[in-house]
């Protein structure tokens, strides 16, 4: 018998996957069943994950020939740290996401439910995929897989905002998933493989081509647009506002696997000293980090929608991660890699209870906040754990991960970065305050009494607020797998 | 620190019961009757026992240091309890049961709304005030330093008008940038020394040259100066004005002014090293910077017709004091600033708990409505009376004990001015004291009509207490547990003198 440790990489994107291939025929059969399927085959999902992860934290990374033939011909999925830390953050978000989902009031149609389901697995395959695999063709089908499973997400709704907000992804998207495959292109053209350290190995010879040049540029404009990168985040706030619940929370990891695949491609194919040498790397990126930072937290802070504004948050915090990828050093690869995980639970945390806010009282616009700490405590109280951390006040998650890439940021003598990063807090703070006030300070103008969200919304709420905050006082239990991911990853990969 | 370092769960416990206070106060305060004010006395009583007993273990020299968990590679989260934290905790711990007793008879006699809210973030406000003061390192000071911030916003709009919003946007503004250039100023440190800890000497010598460190020192001044109101950083202070005068007096007497003046100390004494801080020729800037402050705020004060307004700028005047102590650089000011911290904590407690008991029993908030008033309410003008004789420095009262040693000190440093500013001062504090006292006791009251006197002793008891803690500290400035002898213990551990 064969050990099930040695196909763990594999399974945990193929359990999604072909779950998400037998669901509509299910959805036809078993009405009633699909749910279940999904939060069964999910929660299988998370504990191959966490086997994973425990596997890889103890033995170090694994290298998987996929039908055991190995590179340069087959296809390779490496599960190092950060690959086994990502594929159990999104293993473990997307199960609790999912028993949210099923423990409240369908808004789609019956007919939609299968669909609706298959297209979160296909989602959840895609993502899991991408942070593990070491493949640069692989990746881009995975990211295309993930792409069209959003794509659908966004515009599943079927009325005139969403599938308008759809559209609007779908023409960013496509573009950048062509500057992707034309990168590829131009990258095995000149490399004659398409195994990540295998380029690895090859490229620094031939650094100089033009054709290598264009080849990242491609990629990283192509990568862009997956993470939302300012100016690419434009996409956003229409896909997340007008979208069922889950969008934005699957979205909130998808971006974060296109952060890993921006990572592999820097660290990977790259390496760390000629992305910061022969390219300009770190002046580029790191300017336009800093300046999603300011200008979305300046525009998230002119939305009277609470969804869009988080959407812009999120733009800025996205800046934040890649201000800290770009440093190329392990200090700023740590600090982003932190903030990858405060931002999504955080961040997931604050879309959850909007959710249950706008099901529950129909609250949307930021002024309908007015006097809910009262009528609605729990949610709110959820909520607000999830923003202090988002905000980054002492001592949560988030606060944590903005000290580590401002140090990092100072530690290459960066005082500026570090200013736009600490500065950033009283952006975030303006914009969570004015809520906080409406909520807390304010007395409600409604007519009718609000209804409290059930229980079990409210216990998956406060989970995740409270291990928005907890996170940053238990930073060591993140930090004990970034900090190898980091080593790795500045030494090239495995 | 010198001393023998043992790992002990006690400073937690002592944060632990001020959040448990909290959670059982959230849970139960809008269900169960006397549950915020029964559980918030049991809660400061119980956590002043127990830093008593901590003081015991303190004084035999030990140490005490619970550090769960790594923030920083290198940086703990550290409760650490030395002779200076356990002072600063110990005598907020006591001032924090008399202001509790205070709150209870002035939110039941003016029947407030939202006391839960009220009561909770005070449990969070004492737990981080502690928890400012067991810090064993500067990350976890600045947690527990912000946390303080946003837990006070809600008692300053505790109203909720216009007004107090926009005081309490003013408020956050103020000390949110103030804890923004301190977090950079920390990052900056720890980037440099690559440790947090505060020691004795210093962790910064020797580690960058003189512009870098003048850099940081400006900003953790900066930083920290919010929090202590040197002017220009004070407009937070006379605006957050607007908060019930139980929260007043712990914004301006205890918590959070204490807690910069605390912080402000930590970093000169145990970041930058006293000798450190004098060879960047911090000092002198420092001391420019809180002379003027303590004159200019005197003269505000002056103009002020509100009684807390005029509280207020004399503690900005006040705060000062303690900073141009430090910048003297000389051990007998430094002695007479670390024992002024408490001591004029006691003073200006004394005199909000008068304003609020004179605002409770007759709605009076303007000094020129108080004249005559001294009859009918003999113990609150009493206790003024020595509040204020305390901050002029009038012998056998606290402020001339301070006000001695801080002078002593300017004599030692021969800053000849600064002994001049503080004379001038204690003028300046006696024109703006003494009309009000005179006035209360000797004027026709405006308008006719005794009034009987119907304040709570939850109110009566407080300031009482505080009055007499005033005498004492002036008359036995070296009892034990007193603020002036800790502080002659804490200098001589520093300077090794």
């Amino acid at each position: 018998m064969i050990p099930v440790t040695d196909h763990l990489p594999i399974l945990v994107v193929m359990i999604p996957v072909i779950t998400a291939y037998i669901t509509p025929l299910v959805g036809i059969l078993l009405k009633r069943t699909v749910k279940g399927i999904a939060v069964v085959a999910l929660s299988v999902n998370l504990a191959c994950s966490l086997l994973l992860a425990h596997y890889v934290l103890i033995n170090g990374p694994i290298s998987y020939h996929l039908s055991g033939v190995p590179p340069p011909l087959g296809i390779e999925f490496v599960a190092d740290h950060l690959g086994a830390v990502l594929s159990l953050l999104i293993s473990a978000i997307t199960l609790i996401a999912i028993i949210y989902l099923s423990a409240t009031i369908p808004e789609l149609g019956k007919k939609k439910t299968s669909i609706f389901y298959t297209l979160i697995l296909l989602a959840v395959g895609g993502m899991q995929g991408i942070v593990l695999t070491n493949d640069l063709f692989n990746l881009f089908v995975l990211i295309e897989i993930l792409a069209i499973a959003m794509y659908g997400l966004v515009a599943i709704r079927g009325d005139g905002k969403s599938l308008l907000a759809g559209y609007k992804y779908l023409l960013i998207g496509s573009a950048g998933s062509a500057l992707i495959l034309i990168g590829t292109g131009f990258l095995f053209i000149s490399t004659g493989t398409l195994n990540m350290t295998l380029m690895g190995d090859i490229l620094p010879d031939i650094i100089n081509s033009w054709t290598v040049l264009g080849g990242f540029a491609l990629l990283i404009a192509g990568l862009s647009t997956k993470i939302g990168l300012f100016p690419l985040h434009i996409w956003m706030p229409d896909a997340y506002a007008h979208a069922p619940s889950i969008t934005p929370v699957i979205s909130t990891l998808a971006l974060k696997a296109g952060l890993v695949a921006l990572i592999r491609l820097i660290y990977v194919i790259f390496g760390p000293s000629l992305s910061a040498e022969t390219v300009p790397l770190p002046s580029v990126l790191s300017l336009l980090g800093a300046v999603a930072i300011i200008i979305c937290s300046i525009v998230a802070l002119q939305q009277a929608d609470i969804r869009r504004m988080l959407a812009y948050s999120t733009g800025a915090n996205i800046g934040c991660i890649v201000l800290g990828i770009s440093f190329a050093t392990s200090a700023g690869l740590e600090g982003a890699m932190l903030h990858m995980i405060t931002h999504t639970v955080s961040k997931v945390c604050l879309f959850i209870a909007a959710d249950a806010m706008l099901i529950q009282a129909g609250i949307r616009r930021i002024e309908d906040f007015r006097g809910l700490a009262d009528e609605m405590p729990y949610t709110m109280a959820g909520f607000s754990l999830g923003a202090i951390s988002i905000i980054g006040i002492p001592l949560s998650g988030g606060f944590m991960s903005k000290i580590y890439v401002a140090n990092a940021a100072i530690g290459i003598g960066l005082l500026i970065y570090a200013g736009v990063i600490l500065f950033w807090t009283l952006l975030t703070a303006l914009y969570f305050f004015r809520i906080f006030r409406f909520a807390y300070f304010e007395p409600s103008h409604r007519e009718h009494r609000l209804h409290e969200t059930p229980w079990p919304s409210i216990l998956i709420i406060l989970i995740l607020g409270g291990a928005s905050i907890l996170l940053g006082f238990f930073v060591e239990v993140p930090m004990e797998m970034i900090r190898p991911a980091a080593g790795i990853l500045l030494g090239g990969g495995i | 620190m010198s001393g023998e370092v043992i790992a002990s769960a006690a400073p937690a416990i002592a944060l632990c019961i001020s959040l448990s206070a909290a959670i059982l106060i959230a849970i139960f305060g809008n269900r169960v009757r006397y549950v915020n004010e029964g559980v918030t006395m049991g809660a400061t009583l119980l956590k002043f026992l127990l830093i008593f007993l901590m003081y015991q273990a303190i004084m035999d020299g030990w140490i005490l240091q619970w550090a769960p968990v790594t923030l920083l590679p290198g940086v703990p989260f550290s409760l650490t309890v030395d002779l200076f934290g356990i002072y600063f905790a110990f005598l907020s711990s006591l001032l924090w049961i008399v202001t509790s007793l205070f709150s209870i008879g002035y939110m039941r006699s003016l029947h407030e709304h939202a006391q839960t809210r009220y009561y909770l973030c005070f449990a969070v406000c004492i737990a981080s005030t502690v928890g400012i003061a067991f810090s064993g390192n500067l990350l976890t000071f600045f947690i527990f330093y912000e946390i303080l911030t946003f837990a006070t916003y809600p008692l300053v709009v505790h109203s909720q008008t216009k007004e107090a919003m926009a005081a309490g946007k003013k408020y956050l503004a103020y000390l949110m940038t103030g804890g923004i250039v301190l977090l950079f100023a920390i990052i900056l440190t720890y980037t440099m020394t690559g440790t947090l800890d505060f020691a004795e000497g210093g962790i910064l010598a020797g580690t960058g040259g003189t512009d870098i460190l003048r850099l940081l020192c400006f900003l953790f001044i900066a930083g920290v100066g919010v929090k202590t109101a040197i002017m220009p950083l004070h407009g937070w202070l006379p605006a957050a004005m607007v908060a019930p005068t139980p929260v007043s007096a712990l914004l301006h007497a205890v918590a959070v002014v204490k807690a910069g003046a605390f912080g402000l100390l930590r970093i000169i004494m145990y970041i930058f090293g006293i000798e450190l801080f004098t060879e960047i020729g911090a000092a002198p800037v420092l001391a420019v910077v809180a002379g003027c402050t303590i004159i200019t705020a005197s003269f505000i004060a002056l103009a002020q017709d509100n009684l807390k307004m005029r509280l207020a700028y004399s503690t900005i005047s006040q705060l000062s004091y303690i900073v141009l102590a430090v910048a003297l650089l000389a051990p007998a000011a430094l002695e007479g600033g670390i024992a002024h911290m408490m001591h004029q904590a006691f003073m200006k407690i004394t005199l909000f708990f008068c304003a609020g008991s004179i605002y409770v029993t007759t709605g009076k908030t303007r000094l020129s409505e108080m004249h005559g008033m001294a009859d009918e309410m003999p113990y609150t003008w009493a206790a003024f009376t020595i509040g204020g004789l305390g901050l002029i420095g009038i012998p056998l009262t606290a402020g001339f004990i301070t006000k001695w040693f801080i002078i002593t000190g300017a004599l030692d440093a021969g800053a000849w001015i600064y002994v001049l500013l503080l004379l001038l001062s204690a003028l300046l504090n006696a024109a703006y004291f003494l009309p009000p006292i005179y006035h209360a006791y000797f004027s026709e009251p405006a308008e006719s009509g005794d009034f009987e006197d119907q304040t709570s002793w939850f109110i009566k008891f407080p300031l009482i207490f505080t009055a007499m803690m005033v005498i004492l500290f002036g008359i036995l400035p070296n009892a034990p547990y007193f603020p002036l002898e800790v502080a002659t213990a804490i200098v001589r551990s520093i300077t090794g003198i």
